[in-house]
């Protein structure tokens, strides 16, 4: 028998330590399955910043280096400026990208750095224990919205794929899901698109991956699906932005 | 070749950056550090290197990181509110051990302060490098020449111990003009091995997973290991007390009085021990020049027999200098302070003063 | 003939196979694994498409589809 699908070889030989059903696994897993297709798991290197994704490099075979919450459209500037050949994911949390790094994320957006972000976007602080994030939806009950987000005085969900698509240098801004198999193929796709875009003609892209943090919505991970599908993805539809 | 150049201090120490290898720089403008931003705007291209103007103190001092992951000889230069702004990221590199350099052109106060020179981050440089209780390489230097030859060998020593190195000038020093030696060009270490570099993997050569948290080692779990890593950190600390204090004894040998000062305090000081020389009067100069590792030992040796009293010279209100000196002298030996705060230069004649009245 | 392979070491018993299988032959175990999870069991081997898309959804990439 011939096998037709198993653990990409980029990923480590231990198990991750995320929650079940949380999505980040299924990011790294595409972005280790994306690298091993375009031959460059060597070569990739990762910013794994604090968040959850701290964590990503021990599940992943390529380089991997952290940087202070919010900073990697900094780190990630300095280090691709001054090595321009080597292929560059900024792996961030949303509260990382689009709350305390909101300015770096921006900048090096506009900047049109050549590297590409994945933003994962599970509406909370993961780590800390599910806090409410610029993505918690309204009236989403968060451990700091305990009756939920309120729109006066927390404002609206930051949908941050838009705000960056507005912008004149980025190359590709999409915003994906990873709730069904058909939207994990579609943001396989996004991630590789992203990377043959800075490897082949260099420029920014940014793909926001909407995920689960079934630990943080207090959901039983089986029904997470369902509820991106029903709320989640009316707030943050999925779609290319741009390019 | 060296050459011999006149330069403004900012320019100067920039330079010497380029001269010695650097060939990245991101800063963001700040009174009485802007020179220098502007100066390597064209000059590090020229150079072959990259610029960036950040959007923050905060994203300059990561891009700063970021580069030195990419085996990179790379700096930042800043004044005291965009210092405040790095530290958590200054006790991030401290914490993976990244050598770089940053050159901390001081301004006076707390907040916003006064724009003039000032000596007034002293214990925000040397005490820790942000949160942790890590540290690195701190330099003094008293004039433009010495900054440039400090700044010429600071990546050599931070690659050594692989430790941020923090080189202390002040807005004197960056806006003075002075005929300085420049020295040659010199070509930066491949560093693509170290184990803070990540990418341009050779054949066969395992994943690097840099981490500002030492959490791997010896020990069962993270925190035995981190504690055990910050322990190993501590001794490389220690090994600088043994190798790396610098100092200068100026008039020493037959001083009966002593002032201690570092940086521009100390150039101001040695115009005003001339003078008192002059009139007879036997004083000499202690000056540190590595502030971190800080001469303690040279300082607990001197001599209550010889040394009748000891006046300190700085450039901040309230003192700090002053206490960590303090701490170190002989209890026998009366210690006096001379300082000025708020963006005002400590002066020769006022210094001389002070000493007359130790007399 | 078709085959899954399920990584007990690797499966965290999230559930999130079961419900993409259009066979509907994928459910937890009744025994837990090292860690304390209930990991995916596929029940009637023979139905299986190889389809992959359980595998696809894994989030631990536990699951290798053979044909
Ligand atoms: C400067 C700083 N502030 C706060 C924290 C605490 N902190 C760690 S992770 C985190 C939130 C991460 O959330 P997100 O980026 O959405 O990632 P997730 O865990 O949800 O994937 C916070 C606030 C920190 N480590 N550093
Ligand atoms: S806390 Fe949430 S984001 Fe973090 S590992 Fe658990 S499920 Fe994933
Ligand atoms: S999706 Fe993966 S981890 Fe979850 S139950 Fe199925 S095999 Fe196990
Ligand atoms: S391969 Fe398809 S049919 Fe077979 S178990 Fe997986 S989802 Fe079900
Ligand atoms: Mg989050």
């Amino acid at each position: 028998m011939e096998c037709i699908y198993t653990k990409s070889k980029a990923l480590s030989a231990v198990p991750t330590s995320f929650c079940p059903g949380c999505m980040h696994g299924t990011a790294i897993k595409l972005i280790a399955e994306v690298s091993e297709e375009l031959g460059i798991e060597n070569d990739l290197v990762v910013v794994a910043p604090i968040g959850c994704a701290v964590f990503m490099g021990a599940f992943v075979e390529f380089d991997s280096f952290g940087s202070p919450h919010g900073r990697p459209g900094a780190t990630g500037t300095g280090f691709k400026r001054s090595n321009p050949d080597v292929p560059l994911i900024l792996y961030q949390g949303d509260g990382d990208c689009a709350s305390i790094g909101l300015a770096e994320t921006m900048h090096a957006a506009n900047r049109g750095e050549n590297f590409t972000v994945v933003m994962i976007n599970n509406q909370v602080y993961g780590m800390t224990g599910g806090q409410a994030a610029p993505t918690t939806l309204p009236g989403q009950k968060t451990t700091t919205s305990p009756a939920g987000r309120a729109i006066e005085g927390t404002g609206y969900p930051i949908r941050l794929a838009e705000l960056i698509a507005e912008l004149k240098a980025p190359k590709y801004v999409t915003r994906q899901s990873l709730h069904t198999p058909k939207n994990v193929l579609a943001a396989k796709k996004a991630i590789k698109k992203a990377l043959e875009i800075q490897i082949n003609e260099g420029g920014y892209s940014f793909v926001e991956l909407m995920s689960a943090c079934p630990t943080n919505w207090k959901i039983d991970p089986k029904d997470a699906p369902k509820y991106m599908e029903d709320v989640v993805l009316k707030e943050f539809p999925v779609g290319d932005l741009k390019g | 070749m060296s050459e011999k150049v006149v330069k403004k201090g900012n320019e100067a120490i920039c330079e010497a950056a380029i001269r010695a290898g650097c060939r990245f720089f991101s800063g963001y403008p700040i009174t009485p550090q802007t020179t220098a931003t502007e100066y390597l705007s064209w000059r590090m291209p020229e150079a072959g290197g990259v610029f960036v103007q950040a959007e923050s103190e905060v994203s300059a001092i990561n891009m700063v990181a970021g580069s030195a992951m990419a085996g990179t000889r790379a700096m930042t230069a800043t004044s005291g509110p965009g210092l405040s702004l790095m530290t958590e990221t200054l006790s991030v590199m401290a914490g993976t051990r990244l050598p770089a350099v940053i050159v901390n052109i001081q301004r006076a106060g707390a907040g916003i302060g006064a724009i003039t020179g000032n000596q007034s981050d002293f214990y925000m440089v040397t005490k820790t490098l942000g949160h942790g209780g890590l540290t690195g390489l701190v330099y003094g230097p008293e004039s433009i020449q010495e900054s440039i030859d400090i700044m010429y060998e600071s990546w050599d020593l931070a690659e050594k111990y692989r430790t941020p190195v923090i080189i202390m000038t002040d807005g004197v020093m960056g806006q003075m003009m002075e005929q300085v030696e420049m020295p040659d060009y010199k070509e930066a270490p491949d560093l693509s091995d170290q184990p803070y570099v990540a990418g341009k993997r050779k054949d066969g050569r395992k994943k690097h997973l840099i981490m500002d948290s030492p959490y791997f080692g010896p020990m069962p779990t993270q925190n035995d290991n981190l504690e055990y890593n910050y322990a190993e950190y501590e001794k490389v600390y220690e090994s600088w007390e043994e190798n790396e204090v610098r100092y200068e004894e100026y008039m020493m040998e037959d001083a009966e009085y002593l002032i201690v000062a570092w940086g521009t305090s100390a150039r101001v000081a040695k115009t005003a021990i001339r003078h008192l020389r002059e009139q007879g009067i036997k004083v000499g100069l202690f000056r540190p020049i590595t502030l971190v590792p800080f001469p303690k030992k040279q300082l607990q040796a001197i001599d209550k027999n010889k040394i009748k009293g000891i006046l300190t010279v700085e450039m901040s209100v309230p003192s700090q200098f002053h206490n960590e000196v303090v701490h170190y002298i002989d209890k026998d030996i009366k210690v006096e302070k001379y300082r000025r705060g708020g963006g005002n230069m400590v002066l020769d004649e006022e210094i001389e003063e002070c000493v007359k009245k130790m007399l | 003939m078709a085959k899954v392979e399920i990584d007990v070491n690797y499966c965290k018993g999230c559930g999130l196979c079961f419900g993409v299988c259009p066979k509907n032959i994928l459910k937890a175990s009744e025994d837990v694994n090292a860690k304390g999870y209930n990991y995916a069991e596929q029940i009637d081997a023979e139905k299986c498409t190889a389809c992959k898309l359980c595998a696809i959804m894994c989030p631990d990439a536990a699951i290798s589809v053979y044909k």
